[in-house]
């Protein structure tokens, strides 16, 4: 039964697995509503500005209105940054980008400043970082306050120091001094050089840029790819400070691309299709988990959505699964990356086939109608020679005018899998029970699979027992589903299952007891039938329970393999281990509080007789010396007594041995000393009277 | 024959009471001293035989310490006993000092044992 | 005039002898100690044989963790998988002596190891043994006697059989504190001072804390006091001395976690309890035939008699009924076994099993206390003029002691200070006529002669010093005679001097007589001196762990436990189960630092048994025993290669006997062949197929040819055999620790398993390589 169902979790995870695998859904909202849980500010703003530059350009490209209010506070630490004489580059670079959305009311004075300073840092910076967030910010100053010059003036010097970092693969090094080179570090450098070219003065001398542009298409050959068509760039500098990973080393490629793309004339032969590879790969991520992914990929598809070069269709359909018996539409959108409207086009479905069969299409070239207020191709009913089963279409998008063909990349033909489903219609099923020896039926029972039925057969280990049904696809072809499993399950849980084989055009098994005495552990009784038939693209797939089957088996022989142990199901035999009880030994009872008390004041008693008793004989205190030092000394031995028994007493309460024997051994000392003086002079003044 | 003994035992409780007349104070003092304990522990024994003798410790150590007292009071006047021969020289008071000792250590024990 | 003389002479006399014996008995102290050092010598500073290893861990234990924790310290390293409240159940005597002895060094400065101040313990304390004989003997005959015992008890060979050097065992303390505990009795019986008393109580706890024995202290007072009350010496000295000790002593005993409520409710302290209120009544008894007129106290007595019966017969009613109601009639197996010396043979298979449960030999008693032997006979003589209260003590301290000695031979132990005690008196008895007559018919000036005699012995003791300690004893008496007339002068100063000579010459012997008498004496002391030396270096400080033989090719040594342990230690897993027969538990634990299935503190019998059981089963039973107490490890002891007497195959039918005992289906007689135990090809087939067999001489054969067995001098039966279920991990040099390992349980399903996964691993690997990469994010 589990096994059962786990198979068919498994199936339908395989299915959305490779229904996943090669459909890229542009930009939707799940996106802004993760976005908005992404980016949420802690306390009115985001950790760094990095962040909140990183929060509200996401907002900014998913258009939404309901931003988190953090202008306030990220403005105040965008003027402190920028007012701050102590620049790290990076601060000023976010705060820059973070005032370029927000456009805080940063005074002239302070972008001039930053300027100058951001100049001086640019003369004599060596390292790739350094250019990069220099004049990152110098653009970023640039366009948000046209008053302030940030013109280079030797834009060639800087663009060929920057260059000289470049490596002939088209890769860069973050510095001069280290030779490792990275991708990271060319996006970043075409990003920098783009800036270059913008703040240039003068025009840039074109042989730099047309080198450059080899380099962006040595850079793009050494891009990789997934085999579903996606590309994107992998860092290999694995030791660098901190590793990016391939989705913030191809955004950063990406950024650095478009924009150098945007900033020079003249074509970049970059081939379509790897732009269009590159979105995949973005979208193929579906919806990050950090914000930083998110970010990334956001930002990157933004560029792709922009760029010079071409812009990315993306082919997608709303719903994969069509259903026969409900006449499904087949549905096509065409859209760019960030979901917005492509150009006029026709969308042909070239050819379908059987996934796994290559050569045998079902469909040859059809073309889809074109809803324009919903923006849907659609092809309004599927031919018959469709039937239930997974299929793999393959659709081309063709332009109408021609020269949107070199601005957008339709990526040839996109194979989309397609499964279709249906009812499936399950007839003449019957159980029977026939002799063995000459298959005469001695019961049949008629089953009606859609519904419930409890047939109830008895056989004895002589006889067979067929199980038969045959199942039909609505275009009435013969179905094969994955699974058709039939169980017998005894009473003390001990099942069998077997494989319903199919025989042409009918399903049909037949278990010979005979043969089976041995495996079924010549257990006798009652064997409840259930009956399994699964498939993905079976819309009735079920687990019923036929009836059952009284067996009587002959006895089982010694040395009969006995039934085996019942298989603990794994959430038993990992969830908590039952707890395990201890046993104390029950306290003894006691005696009632009042008994106990009233033989405490009996314990007094003897010593009031004892006290009373003293006071009858006539006690006398005569024998205390009379003169003072003796008397101290006889006093301090009688309180010396007193305190080893309160120092008992304490003893009993709270202390531990080693702490009363250590305070008995100053007492006992002390009241030795005394005790000897006293008695001593008691001793004396005794002998004295008896001399006397 | 029964008259007699009870007549005998009567002449002879007479002469005890008088014999002991004769004691010394502090030998009285004592002697009160050893009866006292002597009850308390008895006291405590009837109280286990009823309700059972559960905190054993304690009830040993109840028991005990009294009956160690008796004993220890009773050595004492074994000692300083001016008719007995045996401890001519031994002064009371030396044998005071032991008594005081001896009693610091049972106790020292008791508190010890009642745990 | 001649009074005065020799009053100063005798006080003269008097400092001599103080320092004489003061001197002596520091010497004996040393003497006490070096001649325990053999075992030190020969071999080198290690702990002995078996218990010792386990309150050397104990010490060690106590002396990381703090007293606390040792005293509540459960130790899961035994006994697995029960474990062993260590704290509950050991007497924690010697362990807290030994920590004390380290503490103080250590705080002291003097970093020594653990290790070796328990090596040292037991010579240290046996010196005090000898200083506290020598002042029992005093309070019982007289300085003189007491130094000769305590001579003779510095070197009796049974005493220094437990106490050698690394001998760490209990017996080492508890033989001080049982002398020191008769001492302060003797001392509070003489002085009747509850000052003593007190002591004497606590010295028993003492006595309580280091050994289970001190019920032989606790049984013999009583004895003494009923004894003295019988013979009608009852003397409020005697109460003073047995009351409080009773009292305070039961209330200390309970104090110790291993007795507990023992000392008030199992019948070997019952005997106590009856003395002591036999000792009331006595005692008020006494009381009142002293404060009555005698006519009326004949009246008394009938009727306080009558009382006293009633109240007696009540109370030994009370006491059978307890007795009755206790478990095992309220005896431990160990008492039981005393009283009666086929209890243990007949009941408990693991306290006969113990070689020194057994009762002695002749021979043993000659080897232990050798000369002494024939010396207690004329001590009890001397013991009996005068009888004081003491001597009697002493003779019955000495009857009682040869009789629990007949039973084990283990209590040849409390005999030897007995006999030591008897024979000191007697030696210094007869030295002590002798040299009188000698000196008597010596002609010249008694003064000067004594004062001769004196000195000379002084002289003598500078000689002797230098020379050889060994004399020590001999000299002690020939300083003995002016002590011993000194002191009868004292007895009767007041008499006239001269009456005293007149009784004196009385008893005299004739005067080579007595001079052949002395120098017989002599000889025998020598004698003495001689055996036990021998017996110290040669018989008794061998420690068992290292083992050592002289061949025609010089001397061998056979270190192969250590071997064995060290491998154990360094090779297997931390909480590893070893299994072996319960001998080698402590050392398994004490120097593997293994967890052990039993050990030497047999208090769990059933699993001693199963250990049993799975030695004497076949082996694949064994296995499943084994494994069920998750042994990883099976450590057999087997000396037929280098012919070492006490292995495992000698004690293989002690496992059958105990493991038979729980288990029925073990029978003896299936190891038996016609009732002679045999492993030759004469042995029963149960013989050959048993676990312990087939351990023993697995692979035996590949030694020689033949596989010819040393102990037990034949060749042994089955000699090509594989083991199924174990597999030899290592054997010790000289073959006598062999160490086994259990095969785990082989699984056949798995490894099919394992099989189809691994190649649908690769298959899928394969595809992996050939496929192009797929697309993680998906």
């Amino acid at each position: 039964m589990a096994r059962n169902l786990g198979g068919f979790l498994v199936l339908f995870l395989a299915i959305s697995i490779c229904e996943a695998a090669s459909i890229f859904q542009p930009i939707s909202d799940s996106h802004r509503s993760a976005a908005l849980e992404l980016f949420s500010p802690t306390d009115g703003s985001f950790g760094s500005l990095e962040e909140t530059y990183e929060a509200l350009r996401t907002f900014e490209i998913l258009g939404i209105k309901k931003r988190p209010d953090i202008s306030a506070a990220s403005c105040q630490s965008v003027s402190e940054t920028l007012g701050s004489s102590t620049l790290s580059l990076k601060d000023v670079f976010h705060a820059l980008k973070v005032n370029s959305i927000l456009k805080c009311k940063v005074n002239d004075e302070t972008f001039q400043g930053v300027a100058k300073r951001l100049k001086a840092v640019l003369n004599d910076a060596s390292s790739l970082l350094d250019f990069y967030y220099s004049i990152g910010s110098l653009v970023l100053i640039k366009d948000q306050n046209s008053g302030v010059d940030v013109l280079l003036h030797d834009a060639d010097g800087v663009f060929r120091s920057i260059k000289a970092l470049s490596q002939s693969d088209g890769r860069w090094r973050y510095s001069s001094n280290n030779p490792e080179s990275s991708t990271y570090a060319a996006g970043l450098a075409l990003e920098a050089l783009a800036g270059t070219v913008s703040l240039a003065s003068s025009e840039i001398d074109q042989s730099l840029i047309v080198t450059l542009k080899n380099d962006i298409v040595k850079l793009f050959d050494s891009i990789e790819k997934y085999d579903d068509g996606s590309f994107y760039f992998d860092e290999k500098l694995v030791d660098a400070r901190e590793h990016q990973g391939p989705l913030s080393t191809t955004s950063s490629v990406v950024r650095g691309f478009t924009a150098f793309a945007s900033v020079t004339s003249g074509s970049i032969n970059v081939p379509g299709d790897k732009i269009l590879g590159l979105a995949k790969f973005f979208l193929g991520i579906g919806i990050p988990g950090n914000s930083k992914d998110f970010f990334n990929q956001i930002d990157s598809l933004a560029c792709l959505e922009s760029n010079r070069v071409s812009v990315p269709l993306i082919l997608s359909l709303p719903a994969t699964v069509l259903s026969l018996t409900k006449k499904d539409q087949l549905k096509v959108k065409v859209n760019t990356v960030l979901g917005s409207s492509a150009p006029p086009l026709t969308v042909k479905l070239v050819r379908a086939f059987i996934s796994g069969t290559k050569d045998s299409s079902v469909i040859e070239s059809l073309e889809l109608k074109f809803d324009p207020e919903t923006a849907v191709h659609f092809l309004d009913v599927l031919p018959k020679s469709v039937d239930v089963g997974n299929y793999k279409f393959v659709f081309e998008i063709v332009l109408h005018d021609s020269e949107d063909k070199n601005v957008y990349a339709t990526g040839g033909q996109t194979q989309v899998p397609v499964f279709v489903t249906g009812l499936i219609k399950i007839d003449n099923a019957e159980i029977a029970v026939l002799d063995s020896d000459h298959g005469s039926v001695e019961t049949q029972k008629q089953l009606d699979l859609a519904g419930e039925n409890a047939v109830s057969l008895s056989a004895n280990h002589l006889q067979k027992l067929r199980l038969s049904f045959r199942l039909a696809t609505p275009r009435g072809n013969i179905f094969k589903p994955h699974q058709a499993f039939l169980k017998l399950r005894h009473e003390t849980k001990v099942e069998h299952i077997f494989v319903v084989g199919n025989s042409g055009k009918q399903f049909e098994i037949i278990l010979d007891f005979l043969g089976l005495v041995e495996k079924f552990f010549y257990l006798s009784g009652r064997y409840d039938i259930e009956l399994t038939v699964g498939d993905a693209v079976m819309e009735n797939s079920f687990l019923r329970a036929v009836g059952h089957v009284e067996l009587d088996l002959p006895e089982a022989p010694e040395k009969a393999p006995r039934p085996p142990p019942l298989a603990v199901d794994p959430s038993s035999r990992y969830g908590p281990k039952a707890e395990i009880t201890h046993i104390f030994r029950s306290p003894e009872k006691r005696p009632p509080q009042e008994l106990s008390l009233a033989f405490l004041g009996l314990t007094l008693l003897p010593l009031v007789g004892f006290l009373i008793g003293l006071l009858r004989i006539g006690v006398n205190l005569k024998n205390f010396p009379t003169s003072a030092v003796p008397a101290t000394f006889a006093l301090l031995f009688h309180l010396g007594i007193a305190a080893v028994l309160l120092l008992y007493v304490l003893f009993w309460l709270k202390l531990d041995l080693f702490i009363t024997l250590k305070t008995l051994c100053f007492l006992g000392t002390f009241l030795m000393f005394v005790g000897h003086r006293i008695l001593s002079h008691l001793a004396s003044t005794s002998a004295k009277l008896k001399s006397a | 024959m029964v008259k007699s003994t009870s007549k005998e035992a009567h002449a002879l409780f007479h002469s005890l009471r008088s014999a002991y007349a004769a004691t010394p104070t502090n030998l009285k003092i004592i002697d009160l001293y050893v009866v006292f304990s002597v009850f308390t522990a008895l006291i405590q024994v009837v109280y286990m035989a009823i309700v059972g003798s559960f905190p054993f410790n304690s009830f040993l150590s109840g028991v005990l310490s009294c009956i160690g007292t008796a004993v220890l009071a009773v050595c004492l006047r074994i000692q300083v006993n001016k008719e007995n021969k045996e401890f001519k020289d031994l002064p009371p008071e030396r044998a005071f000092a032991d008594f005081v000792l001896c009693n610091l250590v049972l106790h020292l024990v008791i508190m010890n044992f009642l745990g | 005039m001649a009074a005065s003389e020799t009053s100063n002479g005798t006080a003269l006399r008097y400092a001599f002898g103080n320092v004489l014996s003061f001197f002596i008995l520091l010497l004996i102290g040393v003497l006490a100690f070096s001649i325990r050092l053999f075992s030190v010598i020969k071999y080198e500073s290690v702990i002995h044989e078996f218990d010792p290893y386990f309150n050397y861990r104990v010490t060690q234990y106590l002396t990381k963790n703090g007293i606390y924790d040792f005293w509540n310290w459960f130790d899961d390293r035994t006994w697995y998988p029960l474990g062993r409240v260590i704290g509950g159940t050991v007497y924690p005597g010697l362990t807290l002596t030994a920590g004390t002895l380290y503490w103080i060094l250590n705080s002291l400065n003097i970093p020594l190891s653990v290790e070796t101040v328990c090596v040292f313990t037991a010579p240290i304390f046996s010196a005090f043994a000898s200083w506290a004989t020598y002042l029992l003997t005093k309070e019982v005959k007289g300085a003189g006697a007491g130094l000769t015992a305590a001579v003779l008890l510095a070197m009796v060979p049974s005493y220094i059989s437990r106490s050698v050097a690394g001998s760490y065992d209990n017996e080492a303390v508890a033989i001080f504190a049982l002398i020191f505990t008769f001492f302060l009795y003797i001392k509070t019986l003489n002085t009747g001072s509850l000052f003593y008393a007190t002591l004497n109580a606590i010295a028993y706890f003492y006595m309580v804390c280091s050994w289970g024995g001190y019920t032989f202290i606790i049984n013999l007072i009583p004895m003494h006091v009923l004894l003295c009350i019988v013979t009608g010496r009852y003397s409020s000295r005697l109460y003073i001395a047995y009351a409080p000790l009773v009292v305070l002593g039961t209330l200390l005993a309970s104090l110790v976690p291993v007795v507990g409520f023992n000392a008030v409710l199992t019948s070997e302290h019952f005997g106590s309890f009856l003395v002591f209120i036999i000792i009331h009544v006595v005692a008020l008894v006494y009381y009142i035939k002293g404060i009555l007129s005698p006519k009326m106290f004949k009246v008394a007595v009938t009727l306080v008699l009558s009382i006293g019966l009633v109240v007696c017969c009540a109370v030994i009613a009370v006491l059978v009924a307890l007795v009755a109601s206790s478990p095992t009639k309220g005896w431990s197996g160990r008492s039981l076994s005393l009283l009666d010396p086929t209890y243990a043979s007949k009941y408990i298979p693991i306290i006969a099993s113990v070689s020194e449960h057994q009762p002695p030999t002749w021979p043993s008693y000659f080897m232990d206390i050798n000369v002494l032997a024939f010396l207690v006979p004329a001590g009890i003589i001397a013991c009996f003029s005068p009888l004081s209260d003491a001597s009697s003590f002493v003779v019955l301290y000495i009857v009682t002691s040869v009789y629990f000695s007949g039973v084990m031979v283990r209590l040849m132990l409390v005999l030897a200070p007995a006999a030591c005690i008897m024979s000191g008196i007697a030696l210094s008895a007869s030295f002590d006529v002798f040299t009188r007559s000698i000196k008597f018919q010596l002609p010249g000036v008694k003064g000067n002669s004594q004062v001769d005699a004196g000195d000379t012995s002084s002289e003598g003791v500078v000689a002797q010093n230098e020379v050889a300690k060994t004399d020590k004893n001999e000299e002690a008496l020939k300083e003995r005679p002016s002590k011993k007339n000194r002191k009868k002068e004292k007895e009767h100063v007041e008499k006239p001097f001269v009456k005293a000579q007149i009784k004196k010459r009385l008893l005299v012997l004739p005067f080579e007589a007595s001079i052949i008498a002395i120098l017989l004496l002599i000889l025998l002391g020598a004698f003495y001196v001689v055996h036990s030396v021998w017996a110290a270096a040669e018989a008794y400080s061998a420690p068992s762990i290292v083992l050592t033989s002289y061949s025609h090719d010089g001397l061998h040594v056979f270190d192969d436990f250590r071997e064995a342990y060290s491998w154990l230690s360094h090779n297997t897993e931390v909480d590893d189960k070893v299994a072996s027969w319960w001998d080698y538990g402590y050392q398994t634990t004490a120097m593997a630092n293994r967890t052990v299935i039993v050990d030497n503190n047999t208090w769990n019998n059933t699993h001693i048994a199963t250990v049993g059981t799975a030695m004497s089963s076949p082996e694949k039973a064994a296995w499943e025993i084994f494994d069920s107490l998750d042994v990883k490890y099976v450590l057999v002891v087997f000396g037929g290669l280098v012919g070492y007497p006490s292995d495992d195959i000698n004690k293989f039918l002690w496992m059958v006997r105990i493991g038979g005992g729980v288990f029925p289906h073990i029978k003896e007689p299936d190891y038996l062949r016609d009732g002679q135990y045999r492993i030759d090809s004469q042995a029963t087939p149960t013989m050959l197929n048993c676990l312990m067999y087939k351990l023993s001489y697995y692979r035996f054969v590949e030694t020689d040819g033949k596989a010819f067995d040393r102990v037990r001098r034949t060749e042994i039966g089955k000699k090509h055999f594989k083991l199924t279920h174990f597999e030899e991990v290592f054997t010790t040099h000289h073959w006598m620790v062999r160490i086994y390992k259990l095969k785990p349980q082989k699984n056949r399903i798995r490894g099919k398993a394992k099989k189809s996964r691994s190649k649908a691993s690769s298959t899928t690997s394969t595809k992996r390589s050939e496929t192009q990469r797929k697309n993680p994010w998906h």
